[in-house]
């Protein structure tokens, strides 16, 4: 077996496009417990990739440090020795063609607003800890495919894990992720009500007695939760999986996918992103994509190398690393009809809200099918509160889709890997959910 | 101008520099030089569907003081840690040139004939099979290190990684097969047709599937990959960080916390097994650790700066997946001792269970010790003998509480591997053990 055998599909690649892209990146981390600063982490780090963007979708990707010039020759030597000496990508030429995407300028975590944010939940003694893992990341990154100007974005990120632990009749944690671009939008959520509410939230699971049965026909999903569930839908939009056979949703542009009431876009520079992108990890620039217009599928994530599955062609993102692009999310705003219903202010009875969920998974991608144990708070008839715990919940995530009927208007954001997710805590029906 | 050839000339540079200018401040912490290239990608509809190389690049230091752990890393090897770290940066480097040497090139052929054959194994076990995914990851490294106390040292950490899902259909119903063959060292010591083959009965046996039962059962895990339901369930409590943070076990040693005959070691020198390791990411040698001996807590899993905070000696367990994260107390191979049993035994001693064959991927709750997994392939247990298949279900309990339900032990310690995921790290994980069984976990969708 020849190399050129093993890359088969890749010779023909010589005439494909080529694409030179690098990222340097700067992170900082901080993670503050009750008070007191446990650990500061900071990281440089460069990365180039030189990718072959072929039609039968195989791509050659290495990845150096830092991203200077000879690293970019080394990798584009690299790729030509691996696919044989037909291909011999060269370095393309650098532009001016630069552009910005409007976040803050880079700026750090304050270690004494985190012990600040930390300890006023959690005074000695106290039985609530408050663990905040605060991240920054900010990235320069240039991406030039073959006779194309290089074009250069700057972009940040920043990211709080907080875990709330209370010790009352129950021994409760709860654990949310806050996104944004800079340090100051997440110090605004936990500042705002962010952190007292999921406070509250935990100390309430903790302190009303625990239910052991739950009838609720509708149940409101925390946005900490709600997004995590449509992240796993994400899959089944894309273009290649559409191709593939591999997506419950393929051929079924136009048709009725969800609720009347949802609308989910894509747009990686859309306000409320983190990680704010103007162009695709292929080159192409982004705008909204509208993926489900009140229900009906309209377009699917795409790239070149599915543009005539879908025409919308700037949806490749890369892995943390640099890895290979493929076809997913950059950013995606889910959106719900009606004005929003808060838990808290709903007179039905018998209404469950899920606030934790743990083991989340689902089986694949085709079926739709997932499970995980959830913890929350429950309304029963005659109006007593109570709290749920570890309770096995399933459903399936096209169903889903179909089954959401409200929105409690408290977003939450979710990453995975390089793509992000905001929606709204929603209302939903179909779900079966067991006893704990 | 002083010349740097190689990375291990590149640790003692930085290791100097830190003895001089930061042994004032911090009397533990280490340096780390990472090098190596990783290929991963997927296999899919024949051929490769797309292909990483990437050559790993950096370097780190960690050091503990009384404002807790301070880490700085880069790929970049002229970036100036230690003045990072000491508020001087770019003090002296610009009498340093760098000229060291590429890691040696990737080879994809064996790779790609593996991939072929593996899938050749699965497509020929039925023509019921009808699509192969492989995800893989062949990673060569070597990491440098060295501790401000004078420990140096460096290590290999070769890996070969497959995640097999071979998808088989019967007109009216679909399965998934998933094996996850892995191992330290190259891809020569996995066979491709047996790895192929395997998933392939797995994806078969699935076909025709139910649903899972409702409630509590007796469920027999099998050896190796099961043993992932350990690690996720009672293990992840015992690491530093969160003992420090009152984990169920934190004031637990030398009680009784599992049924006796439960014996379970934290073992970073097993040959082979893809969590070992000679030296751990800070450059302690690595020591097994036992854990649990028969029934009884006899120990936790530190890194340096956990280790300083619980005022002992790191156990060795400071991992990061590259020198670019800080380490945290993780896992090496966890390891369940054999018992007594044979595996048809503990079958037949089950009137009504469940079997799980392949467990996916778990999550605990440290601080109350509540855990979910996914069992991916399983079959029910029907009068001592394995019946019908069942679709893939969770499975969940309190860790605390599975110890003391392990009622049957067998002997048939097999090594599988898993990924362990925490704060965002994923790093290579082993799981050995023997099956066994738990008198009762939940299972399935709900409970009556």
């Amino acid at each position: 077996v020849s190399t050129a055998e093993v890359v088969q599909g890749i010779q023909a690649a010589a005439t494909e496009d080529v694409e030179i892209w690098t990222v340097e990146t700067t992170a900082r981390d901080v993670v503050v417990r009750d008070g007191v600063v446990e650990r500061h982490g900071s990281s440089t780090h460069d990365t180039v990739t030189t990718e072959l963007l072929t039609p039968q979708g195989t791509g050659f990707v290495t990845t150096h440090g830092p991203a200077d010039g000879t690293a970019v020759v080394e990798t584009a030597r690299d790729v030509a020795r691996l696919v044989g000496s037909r291909a011999q990508p060269t370095p393309v030429s650098t532009g001016t063609n630069s552009l910005t995407s409007g976040s803050a300028p880079h700026e750090h975590f304050n270690d004494d607003d985190l012990v600040r944010l930390s300890s006023q939940y959690s005074p000695q003694g106290s039985d609530v800890h408050v663990e905040i893992r605060a991240h920054e990341e900010y990235w320069k990154v240039g991406t030039a495919l073959s006779a194309d100007a290089t074009r250069m974005y700057e972009t940040s990120l920043a990211e709080a894990i907080c875990r709330v632990t209370v010790e009352k009749r129950y021994r409760v944690q709860l654990t949310q992720y806050y996104f944004g671009r800079n340090q100051s939008e997440i110090t605004g959520l936990l500042q705002g009500n962010g952190l007292s509410r999921q406070v509250e939230q935990a100390y309430m699971m903790a302190t009303l007695l625990g239910s052991p049965g739950h009838s609720a026909d509708r149940v409101l999903l925390h946005s900490r939760i709600s997004t995590r569930l449509l992240m796993m839908a994400m899959p089944s939009l894309a273009a290649d999986a559409v191709e593939q056979q591999r997506s419950r949703l393929a051929n079924l542009i136009g048709a009725s996918v969800a609720s009347p009431k949802v609308t989910v876009v894509e747009n990686a520079a859309a306000e409320v992103a983190p990680l704010p992108r103007p162009w695709d990890d292929t080159g192409r620039p982004v705008r909204d994509v509208t993926l489900i217009n009140h229900g009906t599928l309209e377009n699917y994530l795409s790239s070149p190398r599915t543009a005539h599955i879908s025409p919308v062609t700037s949806t490749s993102w890369r892995g943390v690393d640099g890895e290979s692009s493929a076809i997913g999310v950059g950013h995606v705003t889910c959106s719900v009809d009606d004005e929003p219903e808060r838990f808290e202010d709903l007179q039905s009875p018998e209404h469950l809200h899920i606030l934790q969920a743990n083991g989340l998974h689902m089986s694949n991608d085709v079926t739709g099918n997932f499970s995980f144990v959830g913890s929350g708070i429950s309304v029963k008839k005659d109006g007593q509160l109570t709290s749920v715990h570890d309770a096995p919940i399933s459903g399936n995530i096209f169903d889903l889709l179909k089954g959401i009927d409200g929105h409690d208007g408290i977003r939450a954001t979710w990453r995975s890997g390089n793509s992000f997710l905001t929606a709204p805590g929603l209302w939903v029906r179909g779900l079966t959910v067991g006893a704990s | 101008m002083k010349q740097i050839r190689d990375a291990g000339a590149m640790r003692d540079f930085h290791l100097e520099r830190a003895r001089t200018k930061l042994s004032s401040r911090f009397s533990v912490g280490s340096i780390a030089v990472d090098r190596g290239v990783r290929i991963k990608g997927r296999w899919v509809n024949q051929r490769i569907d797309s292909l990483t190389v990437e050559r790993i690049s950096g370097h780190s230091i960690g050091v503990h003081g009384e404002g807790g752990l301070i880490h700085a890393s880069s790929t970049d090897p002229t970036d100036d840690l230690v003045g990072r770290i000491s508020d001087s940066e770019n003090t002296d480097f610009s009498e340093v040139a760098v000229i060291e040497q590429a890691f040696s090139a990737p080879q994809l052929v064996p790779l790609s004939n593996w991939l072929r054959v593996a899938d050749a194994a699965a497509r020929s076990a039925s023509p019921s099979v009808v699509q192969v995914v492989i995800d893989f990851e062949v990673t060569d490294r070597h990491l440098w290190f060295g501790q401000l106390t004078g420990t140096v040292g460096d290590d290999s950490r070769s890996l070969t990684y497959m995640i097999l899902r071979v998808i088989a259909s019967d007109g009216s119903s679909l399965s998934t097969g998933f094996f996850t063959p892995a191992t330290r060292g190259g891809i020569d010591l996995l066979d491709a047709e047996t790895c192929g083959t395997e998933a392939a009965r797995r994806s078969l046996g699935g076909l025709g599937a139910r649903s899972a039962p409702i409630g509590e059962l007796p469920v027999v895990v099998s050896g190796g990959r099961g043993i992932v339901m350990l690690h996720e369930a009672c293990c992840h409590p015992l690491e530093g960080d969160e003992v420090l943070r009152g984990s169920t076990y934190a004031d637990q040693i030398g009680k009784p916390v599992a049924a006796s005959g439960v014996t379970i070691v934290d073992d970073p020198l097993l040959e082979n097994a893809v969590g070992s390791y000679s030296f751990d990411d800070e450059g302690t040698p690595a020591r097994s650790t036992v854990v649990i001996r028969d029934g009884q807590l006899t120990g936790f899993l530190t890194d340096l700066d956990t280790a300083a905070r619980m005022g002992c000696v790191s156990s060795g367990n400071g991992r990061s997946p590259s020198a670019l994260h800080a380490p945290l107390p993780r896992m090496t191979n966890t390891c369940l001792l054999p018992g007594p049993h044979t595996p048809e035994e503990l079958l037949s001693a089950t009137p009504l269970g469940l079997y799980a064959e392949h467990v996916g991927g778990g999550e605990v709750v440290e601080a109350t010790g509540r855990f979910t997994f996914r069992v991916t392939n399983a079959f029910m247990i029907r009068d001592g003998q394995l019946a019908e298949p069942v679709l893939e279900t969770t499975v969940s309990g309190h860790g605390g509480q599975v110890l003391r339900d392990i009622d049957m032990i067998a002997g048939d310690v097999a090594v599988s591997a898993a990924r362990c995921g925490k704060f965002g790290q994923k790093v290579p994980v082993g799981v050995v053990g023997p099956s066994f069984r738990v008198a009762k976990l939940l299972v399935g969708g709900y409970s009556e």
